[in-house]
């Protein structure tokens, strides 16, 4: 559900670290259910750009609640992704996307406990500035 | 006494998520309908669960008294596949129950709704936690499983054998469907069904066609997925007489007032609410119909959602089947 909301508009744009190095993009998303949840029910990523496709353990997965590379995620049952919140998931990819329009598609499945639930998104999105990630930053955001 | 009216905030998701209401603008839309119950998933609304602040505490009932409303029901969910490479055991879920059902008592709820997924042995365990935090359990009955079946006969053994002071069922709706929803065969038809398999197959089901006969029949007619996920949707459709709850009055704790869409003119074409209030009031029911619109998830990839409105009509048209 809210397959067309999954994607967010903004947030989409290559991400540099402290020595100049761009070691992947950023994008944000919304959940695809009608409630929050526990990050370890976040079972599946799935987003093709640029002729790749990405899944979990090249994509880092951060909320309010905490930062974590998809794989480490898996055990997280008391942190949680809100309803109302934005993730922003950052796919590490060496040298990061081209500064052109990209079609991105994502697919994402939450494990209920009745099931799963799975949402679909695409859109093209305009890549933004670059986000520079300066020495004070922790956590790899 | 009577039958109460209230609202499940669930039933403004899409404006929630979409950041147009927020949890005061929720409340606040259930009063303006002159109902009082206020039913809540705080999973959805409450970004501090499961550990709630008494500063969020303050605001909740602030809120109650400044609108009039009541906490009614908390829709827990028992997340028995909390992580991806085994099911939680029994005494794991037994804990989720209490953190719930503490929840619940913090947020003034009666009653919290467990998944038709809750076993029964969890429930049994969880029944003095239930008299500790002086909450109900109410287990949700929700097509397609139904009150007159083999799922639910552990349910009532145990409510023969413990008594329904703390355990008892809360009826959906969709339990009382006179047919498949329209307004979910002309989304499967948007997703890619199309829209002469998908009348022939609703039409088969109401004339009580087996599925089978209809799913080789559809062979011929090169259906795609779509259309058989119609097949399964519409075949999921359950009818149960409103009659049964008769036998389960004394533990009927709350009701979802589940609906996909009422009309301008106050008519829900695919759910027996008619029958469903007449039983009701028959039997002394005098706890809420919970409005639980649904038709959001189904229309919103093609059309604007207005919640607001659909529970508008809604309520009207319980009110005049509660003043009849």
């Amino acid at each position: 559900m809210f397959d067309q909301h999954l994607i967010c508009r903004d947030g989409f744009r290559n991400v540099v670290t402290e020595t100049g190095n761009t070691e992947g993009f950023e994008m944000r998303i919304r959940i695809p259910y009608y409630r929050g949840v526990p990050l370890s029910v976040v079972d599946t990523l799935t987003v093709k750009v640029a002729g790749k496709t990405y899944t979990n353990p090249h994509i880092r997965f951060t909320v309010a609640g905490g930062s974590y590379m998809m794989s480490e995620m898996e055990t997280v049952g008391d942190r949680r992704w809100n309803f109302d919140e934005a993730a922003i998931l950052k796919i590490y990819t060496p040298g990061g996307l081209l500064y052109i329009d990209h079609l991105v598609e994502l697919d994402i499945a939450i494990r209920a406990p009745y099931g799963i639930f799975h949402g679909s998104d695409k859109k093209v999105l305009v890549l933004e500035p670059d986000k520079h990630l300066c020495v004070s930053s922790k956590g790899g955001v | 006494m009577g039958i109460k009216r209230g609202v499940s905030l669930y039933s403004y998701q899409q404006e929630y998520f979409l950041h147009q209401m927020d949890l005061e603008a929720c409340i606040k839309a259930v009063a303006d309908l002159g109902a009082t119950g206020v039913e809540i998933i705080p999973e959805q609304m409450v970004n501090e669960y499961p550990r709630l602040s008494d500063g969020f505490l303050e605001k909740w009932f602030g809120w109650m008294k400044q609108y009039g409303t009541v906490p009614t029901c908390m829709d827990a969910f028992s997340e028995s596949l909390l992580y991806k490479n085994r099911v939680l055991s029994e005494s794991e879920l037994v804990d989720l129950m209490e953190r719930d059902l503490k929840v619940a008592a913090q947020l003034g709820c009666f009653v919290i709704r467990t998944l038709c997924t809750t076993p029964t042995g969890v429930i049994e365990k969880s029944l003095p936690l239930a008299e500790k935090y002086g909450v109900k359990i109410g287990l949700e009955i929700h097509a397609p499983l139904d009150l007159d079946s083999d799922w639910f006969k552990p349910y009532q053994d145990l409510i023969d054998r413990k008594g329904c002071a703390w355990f008892g069922i809360i009826p959906d709706m969709g339990i009382f469907e006179k047919f498949p929803s329209p307004l979910q065969q002309a989304r499967a038809v948007r997703n890619g069904a199309s829209q002469k398999v998908t009348d022939f197959i609703t039409q088969a089901y109401i004339a009580g066609e087996g599925q089978d006969k209809v799913a080789a029949e559809m062979a011929k007619q090169n259906a795609n997925q779509h259309d058989y996920a119609w097949l399964h949707r519409a075949y999921r459709t359950l009818y149960t007489s409103p009659e049964v709850l008769r036998k389960h009055k004394d533990y009927i704790f709350h009701v979802h007032a589940k609906f996909y869409d009422v009309s301008p003119d106050y008519q829900d074409e695919c759910l027996d609410y008619e029958n469903v209030v007449r039983v009701l009031r028959e039997i002394g029911y005098d706890g809420y119909l919970s409005s639980e619109y649904e038709g959001n998830r189904t229309i919103e990839d093609a059309f604007p959602v207005d919640s607001v409105e659909q529970v508008r009509r809604q309520h009207e048209m319980m009110k005049r089947l509660l003043d009849a």
